[in-house]
């Protein structure tokens, strides 16, 4: 089959652009979808490992109701693969419609085969954005905290 | 003839009259974090003077001053002296001859009881003092000295009868009749008497305690066991215990004379005051004086010394209440504020956030009131109206415009403002209430189980 070099063309000049405006504009330089590890991600996994050894029946309901499986403690890790970390963004900025700018980078924390992702950029109260969403990344419920 | 033959003066008396008034204030103890229990120690000082005025009927024959108020205030659990300074300048009446005996006199210098709680606190109560044995009365009188301690504090009130002179009836030939003035029979003649011929000054200086009581736990469940410890400053030992609970009746036993320490179950909220012999010592006599401790005990005991406190309590509930949670969702706020403790009246202080751009699942934490010192900050209480596991809706809450379930607090943010401002965070929702001093560190409380907190 033919190559369409028209199509060969497009990511090309695409790539050509992001790299010379990157050059000439630091702060649109592509940045990784993936929220690296800090003391935020630290104190959220903690606080999702601790759900998941608790045994008070509200942590049991609220699990239940925002879909999050109970899993080991080592099972529940900050994503820091951008590829990742993309197909959720991808998702949050398709169901959170109220944000603008859209979101371009998250904490993603991968809890068994589920994702918790968590806006962090807005947080100015009492609570983070959290959406959680399956292992192919659908999106399955959103909660506070 | 008359009835007595020589010029008797039967009654000398001069008094003063020290009544009181009830001023009773409760400083709840307990701080945030595990401190040494604050003593009961006093502040020496002058606590005011007052002319005590001669009667404006000052005579022979009596005069009164009636009750008044010196502005002198004894506080509460204090310990006072109260001198009355300045010659009490009598002028025998002429014709007079004989002595004066006093009862129960009281000479200078002398504390009397050694120890004791007089009778005060009720506008009937009356501390009374005579002057010394006086032989042969005459000017420059020595002063009086009284050392006492005050439970309930009070307005030193003064009050003196006249002194009443002598009465000699004559009767040049046969048996007359003298009435009690010995004025209104003609056949006999006021002998004798003495009447006031200047003021005097009465002075009350509140001594250092060199006494102090401490409690051991002061604060927590109802039935534990509280040991209370006097400390002095120089050798002695501890004598009466008294337990006076802060309404009630008491179910607390205070402990036997001279135990030391004492170590009691508390089963309601009160005092605790020890009498302690300071033994003789530099020249000073062995001296009785006194210390308190204020004990609280509280239903569902948490052991966290803030949220034992049945001040924090009424406090915490009253910010859960402005939280406005039984409002729809939508117009429910976020509220909260700094809390302070004032070291020194161990008393709480609140200065709630402003509740501009607050929401049902934000807080505006504004800064410092910086009317109050930032040292004595001591924690961070605030309400969450949304409760675990209720659906925010979209768009109510700007952090989170999707909304969904609410997790169980407290929350990352409230950890990390425990951590930025070096404070506990409470918060407190329809069921639980949480304390953070930063991630991973949490407790947590319901607020009702077998017991109520609040």
């Amino acid at each position: 089959m033919p190559i369409n070099r028209s199509l060969l063309a497009i990511p090309f000049l695409t790539i050509m652009c992001l790299a010379i405006g990157g050059a000439f504009s630091p702060s649109q330089m592509i940045t990784s979808p993936c929220r690296g590890p800090d003391s935020f991600s630290a104190a959220q996994i903690a606080h999702l490992q601790g759900l998941m050894v608790s045994t008070n029946p509200s942590d049991s309901a609220f699990l239940r109701d925002v879909h999050l499986p109970r899993v080991t403690g080592s099972a529940i890790q900050l994503v820091t693969t951008d590829s990742v970390c993309s197909l959720v963004v991808q998702t949050w900025t398709q169901v959170d419609t109220l944000t603008h700018p859209p979101l371009t980078s998250l904490y993603v924390i991968q809890v068994g085969p589920a994702y918790d992702a968590i806006d962090a950029q807005n947080s100015g109260g009492e609570y983070s954005q959290h959406l959680v969403l399956d292992s192919l990344f659908h999106y399955q419920a959103p909660y506070l905290f | 003839m008359c009835r007595s033959s020589t010029a008797v003066l039967q009654n000398f008396v001069f008094r003063i009259c020290i009544s009181a008034v009830v001023a009773c204030v409760e400083t709840p103890t307990g701080p945030l974090h595990v401190r040494p229990p604050a003593p009961s120690r006093s502040v020496a000082g002058p606590l005011g003077s007052y002319p005590i005025p001669i009667a404006p009927t000052n005579a022979v024959n009596g005069g009164a001053l009636l009750e008044q108020g010196t502005g002198i205030y004894i506080p509460d659990n204090s310990t006072v002296t109260i001198m009355v300074t300045g010659n009490v300048d009598l002028a025998k009446v002429p014709g007079y001859s004989g002595n004066v005996y006093i009862d129960d006199a009281v000479r200078a210098g002398q504390s009397i009881p050694p120890w004791g709680v007089y009778d005060h606190g009720t506008a009937n109560g009356q501390l009374q003092v005579t002057l010394p044995n006086a032989a042969n009365p005459a000017p420059g009188l020595d002063s009086i000295l009284i050392t006492m301690h005050v439970n309930t504090g009070f307005e030193l009130h003064v009050a003196r009868n006249g002194i009443p002179g002598g009465q000699t009836c004559l009767s040049p030939g046969g048996e007359v009749t003298c009435d009690s003035l010995g004025n209104t029979v003609s056949s006999f003649a006021v002998a004798g008497g003495y009447k006031l011929t200047s003021n005097q000054t009465i002075t009350v200086t509140r001594l250092e305690d060199d006494v102090t009581l401490t409690a051991v736990v002061s604060t927590g469940a109802k039935g534990r066991s509280v040991t209370f410890t006097p400390h002095a400053d120089y050798p002695g030992g501890a004598m009466n215990w008294t337990w006076t609970p802060d309404s009630g009746s008491a179910q607390t036993a205070a402990c036997s004379y001279g135990a030391n320490p004492c170590i009691t179950n508390v089963y309601e909220s009160g005092w605790m005051d020890v009498y302690y012999q300071i033994n003789a010592h530099d020249g000073q006599p062995a001296m009785a004086r006194h210390a308190k401790a204020h004990v609280t005990t509280v239903d569902c005991p948490t052991g966290d010394s803030l949220l034992d406190r049945p001040d924090f309590r009424k406090l915490f509930a009253q910010i859960y209440d402005s939280a406005g949670p039984t409002l729809p969702f939508t117009q429910r706020r976020e509220y909260g504020g700094w809390l302070y403790l004032n070291p020194n009246t161990d008393t709480l202080i609140y200065k709630p956030f402003s509740l501009t751009g607050a929401t049902p699942c934000s807080l505006n934490v504004t800064p410092y009131d910086t009317t109050v010192s930032p040292a004595w900050l001591i924690a961070i209480p605030h309400a969450h109206p949304a409760d675990t596991g209720t659906v925010v809706p979209p768009g109510v809450c700007p952090q989170a415009p999707l909304g969904g379930y609410v997790g169980r607090g407290p929350s990352d943010h409230d950890d990390a403002l425990a951590v930025s401002q070096l404070l506990p965070v409470y918060a407190v929702d329809s069921k639980t209430i949480y304390r953070t001093t930063g991630p991973g560190q949490h407790a947590e409380w319901p607020r009702v189980s077998a017991c109520t907190i609040f």
